[in-house]
């Protein structure tokens, strides 16, 4: 039983220990060369920057056509590297003034070829950079990488396309940004400012024929715009068939009083968050009129609703703090956070 | 020798060597999978190094920091928090009935006042004495209530949580600046996230200013030192490869995000328990297993969250008892997971793989190294078997390390010197002479105590304390 190493199970095991350690020791040279090649990367790197920093920073500065070294082939992807951060940080003349440098490079080229048949890095790059140069010939290479699967690559390249033409890519882009879910609402919205008319028109054209489970992305978009919706296109979202999340959406959007009917209906829904929205928004366009409304709610079986009650009341301008102090002394479910909003107004 | 005699010892012989095999195939497979998870992270390192503009349209997170006898670097942590760079985040300290002056020296240095915040309980908890606001800082408030346990604590801060998300952090942990906006990023890419992880970093040794980490090097202790090495392989390949397949079950409780409303659907945080960060993920996963939605639980490999690691051998010990009893507790209340129908990768792959190897591994591990030396000493096995056993042994744990260290020098190359790295490789091999068997003896010991006891309290650590925290 195991008693020398020709058995073949100890050999097995044997060889599995210096399968291992052999293993290690490739792991144990991989760290040193990868240690090495750390090392010249970033001596490289900083080589790069102390010459063409100075002299991306003169271009920006200046009026007049700069006088550009020589730029080796193996420093693409470092002029790339150093030209997008700078570019991630200027507007106007100084953004033209860095495209022209990299224009006298052929960077737009270079780009180009690099979406068509880089690497994912350069792609990425050469994504930036097409963008930032508004180079119209990448058109097309861009809107496919839009498509392509890889969430990052595809954003970065609506992105792109965006800067280029808003209005057209706008246009292009439409059904992608409110399908694609690994394309996160925020760095959308960031970008689509630049094309934010044209797409608050596609938008309400396309609002009421997008499928339901559509409709909180693009609401959410719209919020994060900070677009308004004409009130006829609000009230078809906060029609009672729609879901819930689509008519909270919606009422987070109302901002006009001619909706106060629907917001009205809304207060007596089943679903508590769309309660505790509704009584938000009559806090925001709310009269004398609906505090009863609000009252009623402040007896809501649900806190959250009672808390956005409270919270509606409080923001109505006509409303005094005696008369939130007297609602509370009255005793009610809603004493917690009547006290709390008044509270709040002191502390203001 | 008889025939059954020779039978018992061949199985056994047989048994203990193909679970070291599994054990370890299922470690390199994490590993390849991490791997290929950061080599896609390196790609994307250009975009990294763009300068990060806040769009103000980030979802806003409640920070909650459970706090039990803590006067002595609370005030500072607090501090190096309201630094964190976000757009929109509050803080909530939940002070759990600290027997020391932990209330008062927040009440100093934030200048909190009573506020008559209202809350709805949604989760149950030890009676709230009091809720501070802080006149200086808008987004600072102070739950002072009874003493009820960490988990209970940070329930009563959800309770008070305004926020979309929620991230718990530990009182003494040290936050990189930026590490809500990294572990914010798989919530914005994908709407299915409903918790992430960041990777914790032992601080033992390190520079820190203003309360946070300014340079990194390594502690000259020897018991930080190993957990280092621990730590590496702990979060870069064990995490980061389960995080992969979906199945993450463990989300350090010194830093995590969480979608609140799924936390409070769950029902919060299990009030008794010891290992209540673990409990929870194992939880939601077989909550949201069974209710059939579509989810994800992610994991961020960059260091965000830096802590103090016990340097004394008291401490160390006690703190893997109670992780193993925490690994007992959150198994053994999710066993519906394993196997589960709708179980998917967590149920199939990681909980069973976390019973046999996790929780059962001290076991196995310590019976098979008592089984050889019995063996060799009763001549059941010659010497050539028992060395090629330890030799394995040992050569597939140094290997596991030594890709952990690899997965760190290939994403983040954290430490700067070609001395720190061999020091490094020096403890990745060492420590596979004493330092992991300590360790598997203490999880055993573990194990025996979530047997014998259901008590759980606070877990007391003698600090050094991290060094100028000012």
């Amino acid at each position: 039983m195991f008693r020398t190493i020709s058995d073949p199970a100890l050999w097995l095991a044997a060889a599995t220990g210096v399968v291992a350690v052999a293993l290690t020791l490739a792991i144990a040279l991989l760290i040193v060369a990868l240690r090495l090649q750390l090392g010249r990367h970033e001596r490289r790197w900083q080589q790069f920057v102390a010459l063409w920093r100075p002299v991306l920073l003169g271009a920006m500065l200046s009026p007049m056509p700069p006088q550009l070294p020589e730029l080796a082939r193996r420093d693409q992807g470092l002029f790339l590297r150093l030209w997008t951060y700078l570019h991630e940080s200027v507007r106007g003349d100084a953004s033209d003034r860095l495209n022209r440098a990299a224009m006298d490079l052929s960077m737009d080229q270079i780009a180009r070829d690099f979406l068509r048949h880089g690497s994912r890095t350069q792609q990425l790059q050469a994504v930036l950079a097409a963008g930032y140069l508004k180079d119209p010939s990448a058109w097309d290479a861009l809107l496919g990488l839009a498509h392509s699967n890889d969430g990052l690559i595809s954003v970065n390249a609506a992105r792109a396309l965006i800067r280029i033409d808003p209005l057209l890519a706008a246009h292009w882009l439409m059904p992608l940004i409110l399908a694609r879910r690994d394309w996160e609402v925020t760095r959308v919205a960031s970008f689509l400012v630049d094309a934010r008319e044209a797409f608050w028109l596609l938008l309400i054209k396309s609002l009421p024929t997008l499928e339901p489970r559509d409709l909180p992305r693009a609401l959410g978009l719209t919020e994060a715009l900070r677009l308004q919706l004409p009130p006829a296109t609000l009230r078809y979202l906060l029609g009672p068939t729609l879901a819930a999340d689509v008519i909270c959406s919606a009422l987070r959007l109302v901002a006009a009083s001619e909706l106060k009917d629907e917001v009205n209906r809304c207060l007596s829904h089943p679903d508590l968050q769309v309660r505790q929205q509704a009584a938000l928004a009559l806090g925001r366009l709310g009269s004398r009129d609906d505090v009863p409304r609000l009252l009623a709610l402040l007896q809501d079986a649900h806190w959250p609703v009672r808390l956005a009650a409270a919270q509606a009341l409080s923001a109505l301008p006509f409303v005094s703090t005696g008369e939130l102090v007297a609602l509370q002394a009255e005793g009610s479910a809603a004493n917690d956070v009547l006290r709390q909003v008044v509270a709040e107004r002191e502390w203001a | 020798m008889g025939v059954t005699q020779q039978l018992v010892i061949h199985v056994m012989t047989w048994a203990i060597l193909a679970y070291f095999v599994a054990l370890n195939l299922g470690y390199l497979t994490l590993n390849l999978l991490s791997l290929a998870s950061l080599y896609r992270g390196r790609q994307e390192k250009v975009l990294e190094e763009l300068p990060q503009v806040f769009t103000g349209l980030d979802p806003a997170i409640s920070i909650l920091v459970p706090a039990y006898n803590e006067q002595a670097g609370i005030s500072a942590s607090i501090r190096s928090m309201l630094q964190l760079s976000y757009s929109e985040y509050e803080i909530i300290v939940i002070n759990d009935g600290s027997k020391d002056k932990t209330l008062e020296v927040l009440k100093r240095a934030f200048d909190l006042k009573p506020f008559p915040e209202a809350f709805d309980r949604q989760l149950e908890t030890q009676p709230v004495r009091a809720i501070y606001r802080s006149a200086v800082h808008t987004n600072l408030r102070v739950i002072d209530k009874l003493n009820g346990g960490k988990a209970d604590s940070l329930n009563a801060g959800l309770n008070l949580a305004r926020h979309p998300l929620f991230c718990g952090v530990d009182a003494d942990s040290l936050l990189e600046r930026d590490s809500l906006q990294r572990v914010v990023r798989p919530f914005l890419r994908d709407s299915r996230v409903v918790a992430t992880g960041g990777t914790v970093r032992v601080a033992n040794g390190c520079e820190i200013e203003g309360g946070f980490l300014t340079r990194v090097r390594l502690p000259t202790n020897v018991w930080a030192l190993f957990q280092v090495v621990e730590y590496l392989r702990a979060f870069l390949f064990g995490r980061l490869g389960w995080s992969q397949l979906n199945a993450m079950l463990i989300i350090s409780g010194a830093f995590g995000l969480f979608k609140s409303s799924v936390v409070i659907g769950a029902g919060g945080y299990r009030p008794k328990t010891i290992g209540e960060d673990m409990e929870l993920v194992v939880r939601m996963h077989r909550m949201l297993r069974d209710q059939g939605i579509d989810y994800r639980v992610e994991f961020v490999p960059e260091p965000v969250c830096w802590t103090e690691a016990p340097e004394d051998h008291k401490t160390l010990r006690n703190q893997r008892i109670r992780w193993q009893r925490g690994l007992s507790e959150s198994l053994s209340s999710n066993w519906g997971l394993m196997f589960n129908r709708r179980g998917g990768p967590p149920g199939w792959i990681a909980f069973p793989f976390m019973v046999a190897f996790e929780w059962m591994g001290p076991v196995v591990e310590l019976c098979g190294y008592l089984f050889m030396v019995f063996a060799y000493v009763f001549g059941l096995v010659s010497w050539d078997a028992f060395a090629v056993f330890l030799f394995v042994a040992i050569g597939l744990g140094i290997l596991l390390s030594a890709s952990g260290l690899l997965l760190e020098e290939m994403a983040f190359h954290l430490y700067p010197r070609i001395s720190d790295l061999a020091l490094l490789a020096l403890v990745v091999v060492a420590e596979n002479f004493g330092y992991r068997q300590l360790n598997s003896w203490w999880r055993l010991v573990g194990l025996y105590r979530w047997v014998v006891q259901s008590e759980s309290k606070w877990g007391e650590m003698k600090r050094k304390g991290l060094g100028g925290q000012a």
